[in-house]
């Protein structure tokens, strides 16, 4: 079990590969808590956004549910006009919330960055 | 103490800190604000030690679409305090016991633990969930992890561990997020049976609860408190405390007995071992809810390696402490189903009482490819048959003592099966050594193999037992003649009945 401090250090690592880093932290879904999180802008109510989008991973998960979909989520992608959002599973009760400047990075760099600093993490 | 409150559309909950004098209750308090960002209030200290609480609020996650509110509340530890320990303790929906890990700190929290058993017993159900955080791991002399839970077996309290360093707050919000998932555990269980309250919380702040404190305690506690404030060792405070707590518990409420569950469909054979339920299972899919996930959590963090057994069934043993097994017949393709059907059988564990062992839980866990199966996780206690074998080693003495105990305990178990939801097999094996009560400790029948209870009437509760005990007294029967001696000087209550189904068995072999 990584430590709040382990959690960090790959918060940190991501946010050393990805431009236009605004904020990150990983998620209990049962709960919607932080496990660790940052967050580089004060008007980003991180622990508002973690809970919430574990509500939109619940969903996702029911919907794959109804459509007898036989797999697992991996990644759930949200592209807003000026930012780029990734939830990322990390194992099946906790995930990755990852928010970024559109224009610092993009998609391809992001995913792989995430993936890099995340695997065998928990 | 789960509270909706219709004013900030939030379910608030309180989790407690407690745990000896120094053992970092405080620390931790502090070192979660930290990570959290979060002021923490703490009203009167005197010498650096905690008088009243420490109180910390912090609003985060979601429960059924409502923030959670979190007041974070610390005891204070000095025995002088017990009263307004106990106090803040009832108020609790999850405690979370900072334990110095230390070896010679380990002593007494055994007692302390019972002590803190039976504060939380007077609670209203749905049970308080209770973390260990096994703190000071970064100290030279602190325990193993294996020794640590080995001291809390002693205490024979359901818990689920954490390791910490609370000074760089290493393990410290872990902890607090595992314990809120327990307490979300008690709100949806008390959602569910129509009992969470949508009303203003009682204590809004620590400034509240410090004048709810000083209002009930009517100046009492000042006196002990700025006189008495003392270091007060763990292996002191512990019997006192255990003994004033335990007075004041009351019993559980017991559910109903329910009807049967349904026969299920089977599952469709496969050769890749299920996935094993782990802490992260939903609310709703884990019972009993609190003390379930508790134990989830702890085999989580053990060895398993399953195996397919001749039933069809998938079993296995987590770190030679717990058996889990997933029974034949019990996967389903969609949640509902599933979730029915833990249901109905969580209403047979539920129903069967004191028959059954109290350390064990089900979960309802995905499987892979989307399905899902239905779990049981029961602890491995000593058998009758354990101390059998064990007795075929030893002296004349020593298996006539034996073969006396399981004799009276087979039989008290025949008379106490019967009053179970279902029927449990009669074996050795089934049967717990050490309970005065000889509860069953084996696996719960399949769902799908569920039969009613049957009366075992005494004649025919000696014919299992004759059958049960044949190769053991196979295996002593070149100590015959010894062994029937020490069985005569035993007190008649205790040998008597071994000595007739003994004499009688081995005259006709």
């Amino acid at each position: 079990m990584a430590t709040e401090r382990d959690l960090m250090d790959a918060i940190a690592r991501i946010e050393a590969d990805v431009g236009g880093f605004i904020a990150a932290s990983f998620v209990d879904l049962e709960s919607g808590m932080t496990l660790a999180a940052k967050s580089n802008r004060s008007d980003f109510d991180l622990s508002v956004a973690s809970a919430y989008n574990s509500e939109m991973v619940k969903q996702k998960l029911k919907i794959m549910k109804a459509l007898n979909l036989k797999t697992t989520l991996e990644d759930m992608l949200l592209t807003l006009g000026d930012q780029i959002h990734l939830i990322r599973m990390i194992t099946p009760g906790t995930f990755l919330y990852f928010a970024a400047d559109k224009g610092g990075t993009n998609l391809a760099i992001v995913r792989t960055a995430v993936t890099k600093h995340t695997t065998g993490l928990l | 103490m789960v509270v909706l409150d219709p004013e900030s559309d939030c379910v608030v909950i309180r989790v407690v800190y407690d745990g000896p004098p120094e053992a970092g209750k405080t620390t931790s308090v502090r070192a979660l604000a930290g990570s959290l960002g979060r002021p923490v209030f703490t009203p009167g200290q005197i010498e650096g030690r905690t008088v009243y609480f420490d109180w910390l609020d912090y609003t985060g996650g979601l429960f059924e679409g409502h923030r959670i509110r979190c007041q974070v509340v610390s005891v204070p530890g000095q025995s002088s305090l017990a009263p307004r320990r106990r106090a803040l303790l009832r108020t609790a929906d999850v405690v979370v016991f900072v334990a110095d890990s230390r070896r010679e700190a380990l002593l007494g929290l055994p007692g302390y633990l019972q002590g803190l058993a039976g504060i939380l017993s007077g609670v209203d159900p749905p049970p308080v969930g209770l973390v260990v955080q096994a703190n000071k791991r970064d100290l030279p002399g602190a325990a193993p992890l294996d020794e640590v839970r080995r001291r809390l077996d002693d205490a024979a309290l359901r818990v689920g561990i954490v390791e910490s360093i609370a000074i760089d707050g290493s393990g410290v919000r872990e902890t607090f997020v595992f314990a809120v998932r327990l307490a979300l555990d008690r709100a949806r269980e008390q959602l569910r049976s129509g009992r969470l309250q949508s009303e203003r919380p009682r204590v809004g702040s620590g400034e509240e609860l410090l004048a709810e404190l000083k209002d009930a305690e009517g100046g009492a506690l000042d006196l002990a408190a700025a006189d008495g404030l003392r270091h007060t060792p763990l292996h002191e405070v512990g019997p006192s405390l255990a003994g004033q707590a335990l007075a004041d518990a009351l019993a559980h409420e017991q559910a109903a007995p329910r009807p049967m569950g349904r026969v299920w469909r089977p599952a469709p054979a496969e050769e890749q071992p299920p996935r094993a339920p782990d802490p992260a299972v939903a609310g709703g899919l884990i019972w009993p809810p609190v003390n379930g996930r508790l134990i989830l959590h702890e085999t989580a963090g053990l060895p398993l390696r399953l195996e397919r057994g001749a039933e069809g069934d998938w079993c296995g043993t987590a770190g030679g402490r717990w058996t889990v097994q997933a029974p034949a017949h019990a996967g389903f393709g969609d949640l509902e189903r599933g979730r029915t059907a833990l249901v109905d059988w969580a209403r047979i564990h539920s129903a069967s009482g004191d028959a059954l062992s109290s350390e064990r839980c089900i979960a309802l866990a995905e499987d892979h490819g989307g399905g899902w199966r239905l779990w049981q996780i029961v602890r491995e206690q000593e058998s009758l048959r354990d101390v059998l074998e064990r007795a075929e080693a030893g002296a004349p003495a020593e298996a006539a003592r034996a073969l006396a105990a399981c004799v009276d305990h087979f039989l008290e178990a025949a008379r106490f099966f019967p009053r179970a939801a279902c029927r449990l097999p009669l074996t050795l094996a089934g049967v717990a050594a050490s309970h005065p009560r000889a509860p069953f400790i084996g696996l719960m029948p399949a769902p799908a193999f569920v039969r009613p209870p049957e009366p075992c009437p005494e004649p025919l509760a000696r014919d299992l037992l004759a059958r049960e005990l044949g190769p053991h007294l196979a295996r002593l029967l070149g100590g015959r003649d010894a062994i029937l001696e020490a069985l005569a000087r035993l007190p008649l209550h205790e040998g008597g009945a071994a000595t007739d189904l003994l004499r009688e068995r081995w005259a006709t072999s």
